[in-house]
């Protein structure tokens, strides 16, 4: 698994693309930075903090999708799947091993990226409180996590980069552009008594609403949700809020994971 | 025989003068000896008869002077001049809703650091003007009022503190009284003005009420300086509700985390200036209001800004709407963009609450374009702020940690960034 580990993350480090994505990251951090500066201090959950979460969720999980998949769809594209399937690996350490090792390479040129525009920022005399910048940017990790994982899932799934580029940024529309309208239509047409548990499965299931949920509760915006929230609220607002992340993250990575395993298992078989 | 009788008359004397010098140790024999003007020091007791003073005096406590009160009526009735209670904890824990631990008529009284635990209504004021009550504690049972006033003006309350009671302050017809630096939490209402007229709200704090403070059908009242937070435990809850009430002036106040942040019912003519309102679920609402005036507020993170029902001529203009997109072309501090406050988000809510859960989220602008609402449910804004008037910390240096903390991350960061690309 290590070998695996190490091998993408030195090719994708060593990819041409590697230093365009860490310069996107790097104008993306900092203009928003430049954004949030109107505000003067930048500490709790605000309207523009709203603005740089939701432009981070419009393009991250985008991106780690098309990684993450074309991790996969490109070697099942290229040959290269069908000379592992000779070797006697385990792809339990191939699905694992690939997803830490892209992990590893995208974390890090974002947070280079993010760190360097924290520097460039504070350099420039924006006051920046630590709280802000330790959740955003746990928040931007576990995005890069989640749907890096998601990504890989969709990859063991195809054939082709075309079908691997179709479904992420189908899946991306679902899970991010259309996901309130879409949920208000389907539940809409269900009893009002189930809306509210449906609602909090829903959130759940999407790791992009997940992580936003928990980040607004860390910036102190919890009641900006209201009631029927209120029993959840709490949850996240205390330290065991590291205990649910921990779970909420073994059970997603195990889940895609264990299904997507089994699959390539399948494939290698034929 | 004679030494026996004597004896024997010495002892019935003694017993029958028992109960009368008993009777004197009672409160109100104690009070009825001071004389006018004089002092008296109370000692720790508990009492079962109500006591009454009508002459100016004063009653002290000395350190941890408990007066448990068992009766079933009003505990001590105060009226005529000048009369002064301090440091004395009273506890009348058997007072029925309807009476009043203390009931003051008259003028000119002081009560000080008193901590009342009250069953029913800590203190009423019935026709009394020029009383103040400063530095005391309340606690009730949620069903009395702390400070109930009945046609009482002039009145100062300041510095108390005053928990789980129905409201912390009750005032029916009541004119020119003082609310200053009191705490209220845990109560229906913190400030509740019922056809008062001229009252001062300053430098209060009301949190985790039902209501911060209401003001009903009551005139030129001042509300300054205060805050109102986490006013939303029920569904009503608002920080600060106007209602039926005119020439009311708000200004300044902290007003954060509550349902509604003010609401503004049937009322008309009123200002709301140099406020901050911050996270609340509605920021300012108006129904049935006419001609108020609201300029010059902070609104931050409110999850819907402002909106008008059945309500004209509400002015509002140069306020901060960090919602708002903003271009300033001439550098004067005004946006050239009119800022409009759009209701959508309430009205998706307004029917499934759990749908607040879609609050900023990312897919939410293109629910807005569907559920975008018609010109006439827009409240505007002619000329928002660039900048918030208050500034959210007036220290713009960031602190030692936050540049260790950030530094070592970009270093590691680029540390890793250089590894991976050179392994082999």
């Amino acid at each position: 698994m290590w070998n695996i580990w190490s091998s993408e993350w030195r090719m994708t480090s060593r990819g041409r693309s590697y230093y365009s994505i860490a310069i996107l990251w790097i104008v993306v951090i900092s203009l928003l930075l430049a954004l949030e500066r109107t505000n003067g201090a930048i500490s709790g959950y605000t309207n523009i903090t709203g603005t740089v979460v939701n432009i981070m969720l419009y393009i991250l999980p985008l991106f780690m999708l098309i990684f993450g998949s074309f991790s996969i769809a490109n070697e099942m594209e290229n040959g290269q799947w069908r000379l592992l399937c000779t070797y006697p690996l385990d792809i339990v350490s191939y699905f694992f091993g690939k997803l830490g090792g892209q992990f590893t390479a995208q974390a890090v040129c974002f947070s280079l990226a993010y760190w360097l525009s924290m520097v460039i920022g504070l350099l420039t005399g924006i006051d920046i409180s630590l709280t802000w910048m330790l959740v955003l940017f746990l928040f931007s990790m576990l995005l890069i996590l989640f749907f890096l994982t998601l990504g890989l899932f969709i990859g063991s799934f195809v054939s082709t980069k075309w079908q691997a580029l179709t479904l992420s940024v189908a899946v991306w529309f679902l899970l991010i552009m259309i996901w309130p309208t879409a949920l208000i239509a389907i539940l809409g047409a269900l009893p009002y008594s189930m809306i509210g548990v449906l609602m909090k499965i829903a959130m759940i299931i999407n790791p992009a609403e997940f992580l936003r949920f928990f980040l607004v509760i860390r910036l102190d915006g919890g009641s900006i949700f209201g009631q029927a929230y209120d029993g959840l609220v709490p949850l996240f607002n205390e330290g065991i809020v590291w205990g649910v992340l921990f779970l909420y993250a073994f059970v997603f990575i195990a889940a895609l994971g264990f299904i997507a395993i089994w699959y390539l298992k399948r494939r290698r078989a034929q | 025989m004679k030494r026996l009788r004597i004896f024997l008359v010495f002892v019935a004397l003694l017993i029958i003068y028992e109960p009368s010098s008993f009777a004197e140790s009672t409160l109100q024999q104690q009070i009825d000896q001071t004389p006018i003007g004089g002092t008296l020091i109370v000692k720790s007791g508990t009492y079962e008869d109500p006591v009454s003073i009508n002459k100016p005096m004063t009653i002290k406590g000395t350190e941890n002077t408990v007066l448990s009160y068992t009766g079933e009526g009003s505990f001590i009735n105060i009226s005529g001049e000048g009369v002064q209670i301090s440091n004395i904890e009273i506890e009348a824990t058997r007072l029925p809703i309807e009476e009043s631990a203390i009931v003051l008529a008259g003028n000119y009284h002081k009560l000080n650091n008193l901590t009342i635990k009250s069953a029913g209504t800590g203190i009423k004021l019935d026709k009394a003007n020029h009383v103040s009550v400063l530095e005391s504690s309340f606690t009730g049972t949620s069903e009395g009022h702390a400070i109930n006033l009945w046609e009482s003006n002039y009145n100062t309350f300041g510095k108390n503190s005053i928990r789980n009671v129905q409201d912390g302050f009750y005032v029916e017809y009541s004119h020119h009284n003082t609310f200053k630096n009191n705490k209220i939490w845990d109560a229906h209402y913190g400030v509740h003005l019922m056809y008062s007229n001229s009252c001062l709200i300053e430098e209060n704090e009301s949190f985790n009420n039902f209501t911060g403070a209401m003001i009903m059908g009551a005139e030129d009242a001042m509300v300054r300086k205060n805050t109102f937070t986490e006013n939303n435990e029920n569904v009503n809850s608002q920080g600060l509700l106007l209602y039926d009430s005119r020439n009311v002036t708000v200004e300044t106040n902290e007003i954060h985390n509550n349902r509604i942040g003010i609401f503004i019912e049937k009322a008309n003519v009123n200002t709301v200036k140099d406020n901050r309102l911050q996270s609340n679920f509605v920021g300012i609402q108006f129904k049935e209001s006419e001609n108020n005036r609201i300029y010059q507020n902070d609104f931050l993170g409110n999850v819907n800004d402002a909106q008008a029902i059945e309500s004209e001529g509400n002015q509002l203009d140069g306020n901060y709407w960090d919602a708002s997109a903003k271009i300033d072309s001439d550098g004067d501090g005004i946006s050239n963009l009119i800022y409009r406050a759009d209701p959508y988000f309430l009205a998706l809510t307004e029917e499934v609450p759990e749908y607040q859960l879609f609050f900023q989220a990312p897919g939410m602008t293109i629910l807005q374009k569907m559920l975008k609402s018609t010109d006439e449910e827009l409240l505007t804004d002619s000329g928002p702020l660039m900048d918030p008037i208050q500034s959210n910390n007036q220290n713009n240096q960031a602190d030692l940690p936050v540049w260790i903390v950030s530094g070592l991350l970009y270093i590691g960061s680029l540390f890793l960034f250089i590894k991976g690309r050179k392994q082999r």
